[in-house]
């Protein structure tokens, strides 16, 4: 058994002044293991961290215990500080004796010094049981790769290559431009889709660092942050790559409704996506036009908002008034979604142009009318009560975007999380481009449906989170950590106590458990990288053989027995 | 990374966006100065009770990334801090900073609470229970200098002779990250602010009825300390309107229906009715979180802006005259509290126009990017009304954008 | 029965569908006793009763014999499912095993108080309708009753145990060496009868998602402790829950053990077409 510290904090009287701290200190002073005891008026000042490290090395002490105030206040920045000065994360046993005893039992002293003494002896029992994971460093390949070449992945693959990294740019169609391809002109400003990514294409050719596979076909991807394996097919054959990053800007496909408003059934009732296509050819004859939003969305079957119908349905609009002066336009919608300065204002700007608004509500939708083409649509105008009978002779259907059928793959060969709905989960709240995977990054519509322009964005700000990991020279399993120098360890597997049951395989959200032939058996091996030390496995593994280092199951079961124990009493 | 490229950027403001570009560079390998107005960081978001639309309290995220932030050696926080001058000089930008640094040092606090229990004016207090690191602060405008707190404090951490520091430094970029602010309502009486003490802001509401703050998460009202029977959540208000703020500002609708949700958790016999124009529910999971049942009841949704919003006499509430457009009823309904949401806009509006220190803004207050190199890079809501998500995305884009500038000059 | 059983064993040697068939051997002074049949004279001596596990003993067979090696075994339907339990933890290669199944009497199943007294592939014997273990008054009378009331009256019926390990010996899906009822963390030697808690909690806890219900553990116990209702009862949560018993699909992980992208968590309903999407995903 090694030899424990054991530093108790007066915190200038806030604990002793309710917890006796001197009795705590004989108290410890007993027990076989500790080699040396000190009851201090502080811990956390400059001076008092040098004199605690140096006790610390005098008494030879190999782990030590601190009962001083909580992690969140000063407690933690001890550990740091002492972690700072050689000794082992997991060496240290932090007791909070301030907020969690003498603050909140400060009418019950009696009461309170026994439970600071429960306190301490059961981190000293824990303590002995708990080591430190070992650490693994890898080299980072420094380049990436990117999947799908629409605004996203291009903006993202220019960025990355733009900063000196290789990029591997996979796209499953045949040209790079995704949805802008297919569209005519962008919102909100009214730039043509085509020379919108022009420049993104330009760069795509010449620059030497991005590579592009277009009619790609991603067969395996293994392995983790820093170093991803990937098996893809393409025109230009099969390959292998190895990147430091993976950026997934795959995009979402357009919903067609089938079914509704007499979709396919009544001629000139088209989608959103079929009247771009008519614009990229040139401008179109219209006496009078309805647009109807929300088609398939924000319904029982799609409960979201696709973000991007109602500007696409306002840009439309103003673009067939300005080609048809004399034309009557109505946008038929639940709610207009422009939210922001930009956008209401290009809202105001087709209401200045003489689009009319008319809301409905989702139990009464509007009716096509009209025999083999449409002539006119009847909807019930929720403001004013009315029904009104609308003339027109072209009828735009505004569908959501959905996910693409293949995310659900990418995920489990990546080992991420789709949402309820199939795009890719991102961490909440303030990292929405990183992924539960480090090394993972999302952006564009294959995160959640979003305009071109933002897609951009998303495409640079994954580029910038990529660039931070693809810069390091190497990468080790601890300092993937989001909780900075925190994580707990990662899990171990004892190779002898394994039966190869694979229930661990089968809880790993992270994919970081597989089972590896041994000779006649398997074993659960465990990607150090990966694991996030959520103690999944652990709690499934039936003989024990997974554990945490830093919270072995002894070290639990010790401080439950020493709590519940004899020895507890005063 | 190659030296000469590496950047120096001075990022205005410490809210998500600007702590959000402070790592994203930093982990890059670009030096970052972080400045920020007032004595902790996290902005607007670390006051909030809870975030849309997962209903996690804001702290823990942020917690995890201003520590990152703090032990990352290439960031420097100045706090209490404000950006005077900034200027182009010879391909580097010159900022004059004054930081004002607080009464109460918080190196040397320990959060023993002392000061708080001898202020004889209440004047100590932590900004919420949730900051990182635990530090005291002093309300100056109420502090009547009396100084016990000096004396109770054993660790000799106040001191009420700070002087101002002054400190000039040279930067290759700056990124505009400084988040929003109310505006004042004056012009627009008819939303009763000011009338009666339980008609308030969203950001009143939320400091009054969060669980960080002085009322512990109960919700009651402020005139008679009592639970409200019902409250009205009015948006767009001062927003969307010609009169004040010509934008939407993009996160009020689903800031209210969480408020509202939350209120009817804490105390589902609260009857809760929003009162809107267009329910904006773009983002992430957003619709959804509109549609909720809490406790069985919901969030009574009614399309209308409230023409006339007014105290009634003698303790009988308020009154809310409005015409819900779907029924085409014009209606005079009481409610115990008020919440207004709509009235935000970017912190920049106040600052004068001086072309020394400001950045070229738009007539709303945002900043315009094309006009100004200084203006170049701008995220959240100083450049244009944004969520969380949206903020810090924009954060990320103006990291890369800046380390990108950088190489290339 | 016991003659076509024969000469299904008999075919399955001579076609060298297995290796060998491990069943019941009546042998010298009529002693009954597992034995592995090689040859198709050696299965005249073949017998099927009485009962008879003999999944554990076919996973040891199969890790200790060459490589490649094929083994028949003689299924009653615990036995079947017990053997798709093995193989869906990983303890038996699949392409390695042979079933020849045999239906229970009406008898047996009431003996057993078993309610699926076949195992799904039927070589020999009509299958009879299980019984109910819900419908018997002792099992009845032994869950009813709140927590507390439940827990009290079990801990006295589990004070009788000796920790003779015979549960856990003879239970089919209890593989694990080291095992975790051995580690003195959990459950101490010397302290007799076994800490409540420890011992039976976590074998029932552990066997929650695979007990076959195959009874043995009931049979070994030498002080009559009724160890069939506490996992019957387990599995009856699972039946309601989940829609899930062990050891009829060897595709299907427990329900317990789930992955997000692979399995929705109970109760939580996606809508149709995100599983429509989930149909072009055959990995």
């Amino acid at each position: 058994m090694s030899g424990i510290a054991v530093f108790l904090c007066r915190c200038f009287g806030e604990v002793n002044r309710v917890i006796d701290l001197d009795s705590l200190q004989k108290k410890a002073e007993r027990n076989n293991d500790v080699v040396s005891s000190a009851v201090c008026e502080s811990l956390c000042l400059a001076d008092d961290i040098e004199k605690t490290a140096s006790r610390i090395r005098e008494s030879g002490a190999e782990k030590v215990v601190i009962g001083g105030c909580s992690h969140l206040a000063r407690g933690g920045a001890v550990v740091d500080a002492l972690v700072e000065r050689g000794i082992k994360r997991s060496a240290i046993g932090l007791v909070d004796l301030r907020e969690a005893c003498a603050w909140i039992h400060k009418d019950h002293p009696e009461g309170a010094t026994e439970k600071a003494w429960d306190l301490i002896s059961m981190e000293i029992a824990g303590l002995h049981h708990r080591r430190a994971s070992d650490d693994v460093t890898v080299s980072v390949c420094p380049e990436a790769m990117i999947v799908g070449a629409g605004p996203a992945g291009l903006s993202a693959a220019r960025t990355l290559a733009q900063m000196g990294f290789k990029v591997h740019l996979v796209e499953r169609g045949s040209n790079p431009g995704g949805m802008l391809n297919l569209i005519s002109h962008v919102y909100p400003s009214d730039e043509k889709a085509s020379e919108k990514i022009k420049t993104f294409v330009d760069e795509v050719d010449k620059n030497s660092l991005i590579n592009f596979y277009p009619k790609a076909k991603i067969n395996s991807i293994t392995g983790f942050a820093g170093n991803f394996n990937v098996q893809v097919s393409s025109s230009a054959g099969e390959q292998r790559l190895r990147v430091g990053a993976v950026i997934l800007a795959s995009g979402a496909r357009v919903w067609l409704p089938h079914g509704l408003y007499r979709y396919g059934k009544l001629k000139n009732v088209i989608t959103q996506m079929e009247l771009e296509r008519q614009f990229i050819k040139g401008p179109r004859e219209v006496k009078a036009a309805v647009f109807i939003q929300c088609v398939g969305a924000r319904n029982h079957e799609r409960p979201y908002c696709a973000t991007m119908c109602c500007p696409s349905s306002l840009k439309n609009a103003v673009r067939i008034k300005e080609e048809n002066p004399d034309a009557r336009v109505f946008i038929l919608h639940r709610d207009i979604m422009t939210p922001g300065s930009v956008l209401e204002a290009y809202y105001r700007n087709a209401l200045a142009k003489g689009v009319q608004f008319i809301r409905f509500e989702e139990t009464n939708p509007p009716e096509m009318l009209g025999n083999e083409r449409v002539e006119g649509v009847e909807v019930i105008d929720s403001v004013s009560g009315m029904k009104r009978k609308l003339e027109c002779d072209l009828v735009v259907l505004s569908t959501p975007l959905i996910p693409n059928d293949d995310n659900v793959k990418l995920a489990h060969m990546l080992g991420l999380q789709v949402d309820r709905y199939g795009f890719f989960s991102e961490i909440y709240p303030l990292h929405p481009l990183e992924t539960r995977m480090d090394g993972v990054f999302i952006c564009g519509s294959a995160r959640w449906p979003v305009s071109s322009d933002n897609a951009m964005v998303q495409g640079e700000g994954a580029a910038a989170k990529a660039a931070a990991l693809l810069g390091s020279k190497a990468v080790s399993a601890l300092s993937l950590s989001r909780v900075p120098g925190e994580k707990f360890g990662h899990a171990a597997v004892n190779a002898e106590k394994c039966t190869g049951c694979g229930n661990c395989v089968a809880v790993c959200p992270f994919a970081a458990c597989r089972l590896q032939k041994m000779g006649r058996k398997s074993i659960s091996r465990i990607n150090k990288l990966r694991c996030k030390a959520c103690g999944n496995c652990v709690s499934v593994c039936p003989n024990g053989t997974v554990q945490l280092p830093e919270q072995d199951y002894r070290a639990v079961a010790a401080m439950i027995k020493q709590a519940f124990g004899e020895e507890s009493a005063l | 990374m190659n030296s000469a490229n590496a950047s120096s950027v001075l990022i205005i403001g410490g809210g998500v966006a600007g702590i959000g570009a402070a790592l994203d560079l930093a982990c890059c390998g670009h030096a970052v100065h972080l400045v920020e107005k007032e004595q902790i960081l996290g902005g607007q978001v670390a006051r909030l009770d809870k975030l849309y639309p997962t209903d996690h309290c804001a702290f823990c995220p942020l917690w995890t990334d201003i520590k990152k932030l703090r032990d990352n050696p290439l960031v420097t926080v100045h706090t209490s801090t404000e950006v005077k001058e900034l200027k182009r000089e010879g391909g580097r930008v010159h900022a004059a900073m004054v930081k004002k640094p607080p009464v109460i040092d918080e190196g040397l606090c320990v959060f023993c609470g002392r000061c708080a229990g001898v202020c004889t004016e209440a004047a100590i207090e932590t900004p919420g229970e949730h900051v990182y690191p635990p530090t005291y602060l002093v309300r100056e405008e109420i502090c009547n200098r009396c100084e016990e707190c000096v004396k109770a404090c054993p660790t000799k951490a106040i001191d009420f002779q700070r002087r101002e520091e002054k400190s000039e430094l040279m930067f290759d970029d700056v990124i505009w990250a400084s988040g929003f602010m109310e505006v004042d309502l004056s012009p627009l009486p008819e939303f009763g602010l000011g009338k009666h003490p339980d008609i308030m802001t969203a950001m009143e509401f939320e400091d009054w009825t969060g669980e960080a703050g002085v009322n512990r998460g109960a919700i009651i009202k402020k005139s008679n300390s009592i639970a409200p029977r019902n409250i009205a959540f009015i948006q767009c208000a001062g927003a969307r309107d010609q009169r004040l703020l010509s934008y939407c500002s993009a996160v009020c609708c689903m800031h209210a229906l969480k408020q509202a949700q939350w209120s009817i958790r804490r105390n589902p016999v609260i009857q809760c009715v929003v009162f809107y124009t267009d329910l904006r529910t773009v983002g992430r999971d957003y619709y959804d979180y509109s549609q909720r049942e809490i406790s069985g009841s919901r969030v009574r949704l009614i399309r209308g802006r409230p023409s006339h919003i007014y105290p009634l006499p003698g303790r009988d509430g308020i009154a809310i005259k409005f015409e819900n457009t779907m029924t085409q009823k014009r209606e005079i309904w009481k409610f115990d509290m008020v919440v207004l949401n709509g009235n935000i806009g970017s912190s920049l509006r106040k600052k004068d126009q001086e072309k020394h220190f400001s950045p070229v803004l738009s007539g709303e207050g945002f900043v315009n990017a094309a006009s100004d190199d200084i203006s170049r890079f701008s995220c959240g809501f100083s450049a244009a009304p944004a969520d969380v998500a949206e903020s810090v995305i924009q954060a990320s884009s103006a990291a890369v954008r800046a380390i990108l500038a950088k190489r290339k000059s | 029965m016991l003659e076509k059983v024969k000469e299904i064993a008999r075919t399955v040697l001579a076609e060298k569908q297995a290796d060998g068939v491990l069943g019941l051997m009546k042998g010298q002074w009529d002693i009954i006793q597992p034995h592995i049949f090689e040859s198709p004279v050696e299965v005249d001596a073949l017998v099927i009763e009485p009962k008879w596990l003999l999944a554990k003993m076919a996973m040891t067979v199969l890790r200790s014999s060459r490589e490649g090696y094929r083994l028949a075994v003689v299924v009653r339907g615990c036995d079947e499912r017990a053997l798709t339990e093995l193989v869906k933890r990983n303890q038996i290669e699949k392409e390695r095993l042979v079933t020849i199944g045999i239906a229970c009497t009406a008898e047996q199943a009431q003996a057993c108080i078993c309610d699926r007294p076949y195992p799904q592939k039927l070589d020999c014997g009509d299958a009879v309708a299980g019984v109910d273990p819900f419908s018997i008054e002792s099992v009845k009378e032994l869950l009813a009753g709140d927590g507390p009331a439940r827990m009290e009256k079990w801990a006295n019926i589990l004070k009788r145990c000796i920790k003779c390990y015979g549960c856990r010996n003879s239970c089919p899906i209890c593989v694990c060496v080291p095992c975790k009822l051995e580690d003195q963390v959990w459950v101490e030697t010397g302290v007799i009868p076994a800490e409540v808690l420890s011992y039976h909690l976590i074998r029932a806890f552990h066997l929650s998602d695979t007990c076959v219900a195959c009874g043995a553990c009931q049979e070994a116990c030498p002080v009559n402790i009724p160890l069939m209702a506490l996992q019957l009862s387990m599995r009856e949560m699972l039946r309601e829950t989940y829609g899930y018993d062990a050891g009829l699909d060897p595709e299907r992980n427990s329900p317990i053990l789930y992955d997000l992208c692979k399995e929705p968590a109970a109760g939580q309903a996606l809508p149709d077409w995100v599983n429509s999407l989930r149909k072009d995903d055959e990995s």
